[in-house]
Parts: structure tokens; C-alpha cells; sequence
């Protein structure tokens, strides 16, 4: 039986660690320290992923600014600007340690901390893949938003204790918008927890595969007898169309959240100079970014653990389910997008060459999709969600801070609640 | 959904105390040096007081040292993004005030390179509004069209941004023989250019809701603050001087007049101005065209005496830049230099109704406000 | 009702900006020029540094007299047809570019140009000035008939 529609217990890492000491016998009598220990090891490979991924998303970012506005980004850094971050966070490091006389030098200091171990902590309820979570709390979706809160009181912390006019006024509005943005995604989160009835993030993810089932070793292998929709199982496509629309209702907020473009009034950079984190220069800048980064990273995987089956593949191979159907549609459509670019607008041999290689890329890419593990499965979601935060920061204008309440009182939680509701009635009597 | 500040202030009962914020002169969207003393309550702005001078640079003072030809490069510097238009405007001034007459080749040519220049001027204005407002991609779309402007700019007068290019009785140099077939490719990608514009910013809702009625300046309030060119058309009053008093050939040339309709909003509101300067620039692209092929040949420049000593008297002549009417009050004692010079700067009239409309309005509305108004701090100093 | 109408234009038009720039994230038309290892290419025309063929030069003082801001310093020896410039200096740091100077010039000489160079960064702001000046003037070379004749100039050295 699929254990996450029932209550059966899901092995968790530390089990999975406990099989592995099995085999040692001296390591299976003192299971607990070497099983601590090698928790922490995961925390820690885990938190250098995402400073890793951090660093990987900052050039990302530049590159896919530039490439949007016809520049090339950084380039004369390693072969093609890779180790730009790399060097910048050098530069950053040898900066001078300023510290304005007149700030609150404790608060200062600490909101930095806050700030980044509020946005770390959230990573361990994450389910990178069938195994790894390094915490399968029953409360995982909860901890990951009270706890991603935390980011606003180091926030706050950091607006106050700068002693600056403008940083308050950055935090002031950073607070407002995030304790609202916080509702409607409290509500898409309820959506899903109430299909399921748990808040547990992997239980989440194994809901959206029905076909899976474990085996008495403690392994996930495929229920014959249940019919494999694969990609029509995750919950954005399930109850079309109120869960997409809770899906992209979430996005939505996570982008106020994250204090992204276009809801980036707190470090408005033509309005605020860079709102909260104005004073903070050099190294505490640099951390400012992680934090920033991280908290994208998260609501990403938030979103992908919800809505978009988490560490579930693509069965892009499979043609017995409508995932293959779909993705190579999508392939399909991007050639043609292709060809008619060119045909409109008579891309030169050279420029078109270029475009044909790109497109050659990504179908091998594709191709090699089928055989890649699901931690990758799950990253690869997440970065799509951080691709096109990206994408919509360079494309789009601020709304102003009234605007901004107004989107989230007057038309996100209205969505929301009626999301739930019909998406409740639906369940109840038409399962 | 912007509350004015009073309706606020109603329904606390605490009594709070104001803050007063420095914007500039170093900020990113103050279009210049341009220092706002800023008065606000929480978000909503008591008053604005605008401090100038930090550009000053004695022109008019400069202009009663060196001789009226000297001057030419000093117009360049005023509006620094329409150098051709200043320039034009000063050589208008002086020939009216000696008299002197223009080839018709050389009016053709002036007309041309004003018009671009003003397509350019607009660009940089609806480029950085975007950025004020957020959008960062259309800023470099637009800088990429400018570029195309400045490299004709370049092969014709060789410099990209103070050109001196204009002279009295004419210009200094004849166009290039590739200009023609540059400038046509130009124009031919120029409203593909503009519709792309139009998806990104003009049409977006987010952009719409940030410009429609915000800054709303009635007819009234924009003629008695002195507004002029896109600023004051935007309220619906159809003041444009090349229709009104017609100079250089612009009585034979057809373009509309843009006036501000209200499309999406009160009528004088930031989205006005911003729509009337991308109409403008179509209308510009359209006067381009007209006289890339009505072009005739002759002379380029009408021959002056080597020490040019004007008539005695007074003259003001006023000009319709892209930002506004450049006028140019010249007063002549009969030797080579002049005896006293005024400029009248379109940008310094449009920074001064900043305080009487920022009342009751938000910090980004100010913001809004601002970039909507397109000012030069080079043309507010002088 | 307005407020659905509100909901779907902000999708709508969102999206559509999102088309655009996904379209020039794909169609690579790079703008970046790779300074320094690509220069411009600049014009014929181009307003660039300064420069004076002191050959060709009359030393009529037209250019320095056309200048807005003074920066041709000139000095001169002589007059007429003769007239030689021994100071030529133009100051780049207070030069406006205008060109101005170029078209005092007169047609008959043509000797002040102003080349395609632009970088002109230097460590000492005395580099900035351009010497373009010939010295002093060097004394004329007397005639034949007052000059010792070298056959008794070397007589005399080898017997003394």
C-alpha cells in the first residue's frame, strides 16, 4: 500500500543510516553517536550545496540578465565569466569592516545572524530524494514557513540597527509585505495538506506517486496494479484548473517572500538606494545575498515538493503515461518557436547556427533526463522555478508598497480561499 | 487606491512626527544632481523642496567672454542628450538677430538632425523611467536604438554627445554619403522597436497602475508653472512651437501635434507624458523621413564676414526642444561678444511644480513623478 | 466586473512581457563591444587629438583666437612668409573638442587636424599639453665669401 496516503510510517534517514551501520558491526553499537554524526555531515554537505548553489545562482542570474538585454554578462573572468563569483567573494572579503558610529553595533551584527540561520534551517525538511531527507519532520511544511519567517526579524533587526532613514523605511515595508505574502501561502499550502492530510514533506512528494509502494526491505519500488499517470499525478495538475492556480498563487507570493522583482520595493534600488541593507557593506553584504538566494532556493523547493512532485521524474521515455506525451510536445513546440523566429526575422546563418546548437543541447540534455536520480530531478525543478524568478525580474516594473497589499489582500487570499473551498468540495463529493 | 495624506491623518489617533529624508544629490533616480528635500509622515510625502545648483556652471556668464561663434559648444552642454537641438536653437537666436539666412539644404539637414536628436533625447527619457520604475530591460533596448542615432551623429559631425555642429547661416558639415542608407535601415527597425517598447512598458499593467493618475497636472497648474513641450501637452494643452510659430522649414513638413487624451487615467497624469513622448518619437521618425526624401542640394552654409559683429539690439527666440521651449534672450552691443545672455531652460520650469504637486502622494509616486517630468540637471543649472 | 477584468489585463500583459524578453535571451544579438581587444571603428570624421604639421603651419594665431576655452598657446618669430613658430603647445586637459580651431585653420594651410586617437589617459597632467612648437629659430648660415676657407683652417691646426 502507498504509505503516504495512510498513516504506515515512512523510513527516515536515520533508519536508512541504521541499515547502512548494519554491516559495521563496531558502528552498530554506538548507532546513535555515528548516526548524529553522520546527520550532521548531511546538514553540513547540504549547507554547502546551497552556498554553492548560491554562488552558481549569482552568476546565473547575470548571465541570463545580460543575455536578456543583448549584453554578455561577466566574461573575461575563467572561460566565460565562471569564476567571476569566485572572485568577488574575495573581493567582497578584503573589503574594510565598516560599521556606522552611530548604529546599534549589537543589532547590527546579530540581524546578519538571524538572517542566515533562519534561511539555513528551513533546508532540513527538504526532500532532495527518496531517501535524503536530513529531517522528515510531521510537521515539515509548517517548521518551513515559521522558521523562514525568522528572516524578517533579522530583517528588521538589520533596518533598525543601521541607524539609517532609509533602511527603515526599507524594512518597515519588507515587514508589511512579508507578513501579508505569508497568508496566501499559507492558503496554497493548505490546499495541498488537506488532499493529503499530512504535513510531512516527503509524504507529500509520495503522494503524488500513487504507483510507488515500499517493500519489506524498506525499499520504493514501482505497484504494478496501480495505474502509473505519472506526471498527472502531481498535485498542479490534479483538480484542474483551482490547483494550478494554487500553484501559480504561490509563486506569486514566494516572489514577495523572496523580496524579488517586481516585489522588491525593499531594496528598490532607484527608490531606496538598497533599502535594508544599505549600511552593510563587504562581507555582510555578501551574506545579505545568500540569504536571499536561499530564501528563492527554498520557496522553490517548496513549490516543487507541493505542486510539482519533488524528487519524481519525468518519465520522459515512458509512453505509457502522459509525461512523455507532454515533454516531447514541449520540444516540439520549442523547435517551432525556433523556426519561426528565424522565419521572421532572417536571423543570419551564423546567429541561426548558434540557436540550432542551443536547441541541440538541450534535446541531449533531454535525453539524458531518463536516466538521472532524483536528487537531480528535484534540484533541476527548483532551479526551473528560480530560472523563471529570474526571467521575471528582468521584465518587469514595481508596483508601489499599496499596490502591492492590494495584490495580496484584495486578490491572492480571495483565490486562495476560494481555491480552497471548490478544491474541498470537489474532494469530498466527487472523489 | 492612494490615500491622501489628510484622510490618513484622520483616522490615527497618535500624533507622529515627520521625517525629513535627503534624496540626492547622489541617487540613483534623481535625474542628475538634484538634491529633494523630502518631508514625509510613514509613506506619504508633507512637501518637496528641490535644491539646484549643484551643475552650475556660469554659462551665462561665459557667454558675455567669448564671442557668439565660441558659444556654440557651451549649447551642447545645456541639455546634454539633445546637443543639436541647443545648438539650433542658438543659431536661431543669433540669425534672427542679424538677419541671416538659411540655405535650404542646410534646413533640410538642421530639421534631420533635430528630429533624431529628439528621437534620442526621448529614448534616454522613457529608458530611465522604466529603470525608475523598475523595469531595467527596456533601458538597454533603448540604448541600443540611441546608439544607432549616435553612430550617424558621429560620421556626420564626428562626436557623439556635444556635437557643435550647427552655424549661423547653416552647418558645418554636409552629410555623408552613407547616411542616407544608414539612417533609412534605422527607421525601417524603429517601430518594431516601438512595439516592443509599448508590450514592456505602455501596456503593462503594472506600469499602468504605477503612471495612471499619479501626478496629475491639470492645463491650468502646467501653464502657470511655465511647463512646455511634452509635459504641458500631456494636459491636453496643444502648444507645440513648430506648429505655433513655425521656424526653419517645420510650416511644409506634416506631423501631428501629440496631446495628452487621458487614455488610461486623468487626463496630465505620468502616463500622458510618458505616451506623448513615444508618439513624438514616431512623429519624429515620420518628419525624418519626409525630408530623407524631399532633401535637396546646395549649399550647406551661407557665407559670414570673419569677425561677425551683430546689430545692436535685443532678441529672444525659443526653440521646441524635446524636453521643452529653449529660449535664447540675447542682448547686443554691436561688438563680437554679446553684451548679456539669458537661456530659459525647459527643465528648471518643469523641476519647479514638484512642490505643488507632491502633496498627499507616496515616496514612489515621487519617484514616478519625476522620471515622468524628464529633466536635465544641465538645462536646470546651466 | 472590473475587477476580474484587472486580474486577467495584469496576467495578460505580464506574459507578454515575458515573451519578449525570453525571445532576446535566446536570439543572441550581442551589443557588448570587447574593449580593448576590439576597438571601434571609428569614422573619418571623428573629433579625436589634436594635430599640428608644424611644416605646414603659418603661425597666424587663428585657431589659438577661435578657441573657447584657450587652450593653443602659440609663440612666434618673425613675420610674413617667414615667420617661424617656435611655441605651439595645445593643452588637451582644458580642450572642449569642438573643433572650432580646425575650421579657423585657413584653406591654404591646413595644418591643424584632429586624428582618430582618443586615448590620451595619462599619470602627470603636464603630458596632457602637446608640444608642437619648433625652438628657436636657428640663425641663418653665413656666405661663402666670409667663411674661413677649411684648407688654411686645417693647415693652421696641423703646424700649431
Amino acid at each position: 500500500m502507498n504509505p503516504a496516503l495512510t498513516s504506515q510510517h515512512i523510513p527516515s534517514l536515520k533508519e536508512h543510516f541504521d541499515w547502512l551501520f548494519s554491516y559495521v558491526p563496531f558502528v552498530a553499537n554506538h548507532s546513535h553517536l555515528f548516526g548524529a554524526i553522520l546527520l550532521l555531515v548531511v546538514a553540513l554537505i547540504v549547507l554547502l550545496g546551497v552556498a554553492t548553489y548560491v554562488m552558481a545562482g549569482v552568476y546565473l542570474e547575470r548571465k541570463i540578465a545580460a543575455h536578456i538585454q543583448d549584453r554578455v554578462g561577466p566574461f573575461r573572468v575563467g572561460w566565460h565569466g565562471i569564476l567571476q563569483l569566485l572572485v568577488d567573494g574575495v573581493k567582497l572579503a578584503l573589503k574594510e569592516d565598516l560599521c556606522p558610529a552611530a548604529a546599534d553595533k549589537p543589532l547590527y551584527v546579530i540581524a546578519l545572524g538571524v538572517v542566515l540561520c533562519s534561511a539555513f534551517a528551513t533546508f532540513v525538511v527538504m526532500p532532495f530524494s527518496w531517501a535524503f531527507t536530513v529531517a522528515d519532520m510531521d510537521i515539515g511544511v509548517l517548521y518551513v514557513v515559521s522558521i523562514g519567517t525568522g528572516v524578517l526579524v533579522g530583517v528588521v533587526m538589520a533596518g533598525w540597527g543601521s541607524n539609517n532613514k532609509w533602511s527603515l523605511l526599507g524594512a518597515m515595508r519588507s515587514v508589511a509585505v512579508v507578513i501579508s505574502y505569508e497568508i496566501p501561502i499559507g492558503l496554497c499550502l493548505i490546499v495541498v495538506t488537506m488532499l493529503i492530510g499530512s504535513l510531512s514533506t516527503q509524504r507529500i512528494v509520495l503522494s503524488q506517486a500513487p504507483y510507488l509502494m515500499l517493500s519489506e526491505a524498506g525499499r520504493w519500488i514501482v505497484n504494478p496494479e496501480v495505474s502509473n499517470w505519472g506526471m498527472a499525478h502531481w498535485f498542479a495538475f490534479r483538480y484542474p484548473p483551482f490547483l494550478l492556480i494554487a500553484a501559480s498563487c504561490f509563486f506569486v507570493a514566494a516572489l514577495a517572500e523572496s523580496n524579488r522583482t517586481p516585489f522588491d520595493l525593499q531594496e528598490a534600488e532607484s527608490e531606496l538606494v538598497a533599502g535594508f541593507h544599505t549600511e552593510y557593506s563587504g562581507l555582510r553584504w555578501a551574506y545579505f545575498m545568500l540569504a536571499e538566494y536561499a530564501d528563492m532556493l527554498i520557496l522553490s523547493m517548496l513549490s516543487t515538493t507541493l505542486f510539482w512532485g519533488g524528487w519524481l521524474p519525468l518519465q520522459c521515455m515512458n509512453f505509457h503515461t502522459p509525461d512523455a506525451f507532454v515533454f516531447w510536445g514541449m520540444v516540439l513546440v520549442l523547435i517551432g518557436y525556433l523556426a519561426w523566429l528565424w522565419t521572421r526575422w532572417y536571423i543570419p546563418m551564423g546567429e541561426w547556427m548558434l540557436i540550432f546548437v542551443q536547441a541541440a543541447i538541450i534535446g541531449v540534455l533531454a535525453l539524458l533526463l531518463y536516466f538521472l536520480p532524483s536528487v537531480t530531478w528535484f534540484i533541476l525543478k527548483a532551479l526551473a522555478h528560480v530560472f523563471v524568478m529570474i526571467w521575471l525580474r528582468w521584465t518587469l516594473p514595481r508596483p508601489r508598497i499599496d499596490q502591492l497589499m492590494y495584490l495580496c489582500w484584495k486578490v491572492l487570499i480571495p483565490i486562495g480561499f476560494a481555491n480552497f473551498l471548490l478544491v474541498g468540495f470537489w474532494h469530498v463529493y466527487f472523489p | 487606491m492612494s490615500q491622501s495624506i489628510n484622510q490618513v491623518l484622520e483616522f490615527s489617533p497618535l500624533k507622529t512626527d515627520g521625517m525629513t529624508i535627503n534624496m540626492g544629490p547622489q541617487h540613483p533616480s534623481t535625474h542628475g544632481v538634484l538634491r529633494l528635500i523630502v518631508t514625509t509622515d510613514g509613506e506619504f510625502i508633507e512637501s518637496v523642496e528641490p535644491v539646484v545648483g549643484y551643475l552650475h556652471r556660469c554659462k551665462e556668464k561665459i557667454g558675455e567672454n567669448v564671442t557668439y561663434a565660441q558659444f556654440m559648444p557651451y549649447t551642447d552642454r545645456l541639455d546634454y542628450l539633445a546637443g543639436m537641438n541647443n545648438n539650433w536653437a542658438w543659431a536661431m537666436a543669433v540669425e534672427k538677430l542679424a538677419g541671416i539666412k538659411v540655405p535650404e539644404r542646410a534646413e533640410y539637414i538642421r530639421v534631420i538632425m533635430g528630429e533624431l536628436n529628439r528621437i534620442a533625447s526621448h529614448l534616454v527619457a522613457i529608458g530611465t523611467y522604466g529603470l525608475d520604475l523598475g523595469a531595467w530591460s527596456p533601458l538597454v533596448y533603448a540604448f541600443n536604438e540611441r546608439e544607432k542615432i549616435m553612430d550617424l551623429f558621429e560620421k556626420t559631425c564626428g562626436a557623439r554627445l556635444t556635437y557643435n555642429y550647427y552655424r549661423f547661416g547653416g552647418v558645418s558639415k554636409d552629410l555623408p554619403d552613407e547616411f542616407r542608407e544608414e539612417c533609412g535601415k534605422l527607421l525601417a527597425g524603429f517601430d518594431s522597436f516601438l512595439d516592443e517598447i509599448d508590450t514592456l512598458l505602455s501596456e503593462n499593467y503594472i506600469f499602468i497602475k504605477r503612471t495612471a493618475n499619479v501626478g496629475v497636472f491639470s492645463a491650468k497648474l502646467a501653464l502657470d508653472y511655465g511647463l512646455t513641450g511634452p509635459n504641458l501637452r500631456a494636459s491636453g494643452v496643444p502648444r507645440d512651437l513648430r506648429r505655433v510659430a513655425p521656424y526653419s522649414i517645420y510650416d511644409r513638413l506634416q506631423f501631428d501635434v501629440i496631446v495628452g487624451h487621458g487614455t488610461k487615467g486623468i487626463l496630465g497624469d505620468c502616463w500622458d507624458r510618458y505616451d506623448c513622448r513615444i508618439k513624438e518619437m514616431r512623429q519624429s521618425a515620420r518628419i525624418v523621413r519626409q525630408c530623407l526624401k524631399d532633401l535637396p542640394e546646395g549649399e550647406i552654409k551661407t557665407k559670414l564676414p570673419a569677425v561677425f559683429r551683430p546689430p545692436k539690439g535685443h532678441v529672444f527666440f525659443a526653440a521646441e526642444n524635446p524636453k521643452g521651449e529653449l529660449g535664447f534672450y540675447i542682448v547686443s552691443d554691436g561688438s563680437t561678444k554679446p553684451a548679456r545672455l539669458h537661456i530659459r531652460g525647459p527643465s528648471f520650469h518643469s523641476v519647479s511644480i514638484l512642490p505643488a504637486v507632491s502633496h498627499g502622494v507616496m515616496i514612489a509616486d515621487l519617484v514616478a513623478i519625476l522620471g515622468s517630468i524628464d529633466i536635465v540637471l544641465g538645462e536646470v543649472d546651466r | 466586473m472590473q475587477y476580474i477584468r484587472d486580474v486577467w489585463l495584469g496576467l495578460k500583459t505580464c506574459l507578454l512581457g515575458m515573451g519578449i524578453t525570453i525571445r532576446h535571451l535566446f536570439v543572441e544579438k550581442n551589443i557588448t563591444q570587447f574593449y580593448p581587444e576590439e576597438k571601434p571603428k571609428l569614422p573619418t570624421r571623428f573629433r579625436g587629438v589634436l594635430h599640428c604639421d608644424i611644416e605646414k603651419c603659418g603661425g597666424c594665431s587663428l585657431c589659438a583666437r577661435a578657441c573657447p576655452v584657450g587652450c593653443i598657446t602659440m609663440a612666434t618669430e618673425g613675420k610674413g612668409k617667414d615667420r617661424w613658430v617656435t611655441q605651439y603647445d595645445i593643452d588637451l586637459s582644458k580642450c572642449m573638442w569642438c573643433e572650432l580651431c580646425v575650421e579657423a585653420c585657413p584653406d591654404s594651410k591646413r595644418s591643424l587636424v584632429m586624428t582618430r586617437e582618443y586615448e590620451i589617459s595619462v599619470y602627470n597632467q603636464e603630458d596632457l599639453v602637446l608640444h608642437f612648437g619648433r625652438g628657436p629659430k636657428p640663425k641663418d648660415v653665413p656666405s661663402a665669401d666670409v667663411l674661413p676657407d677649411p684648407a688654411c683652417v686645417a693647415a693652421d691646426r696641423a703646424t700649431s
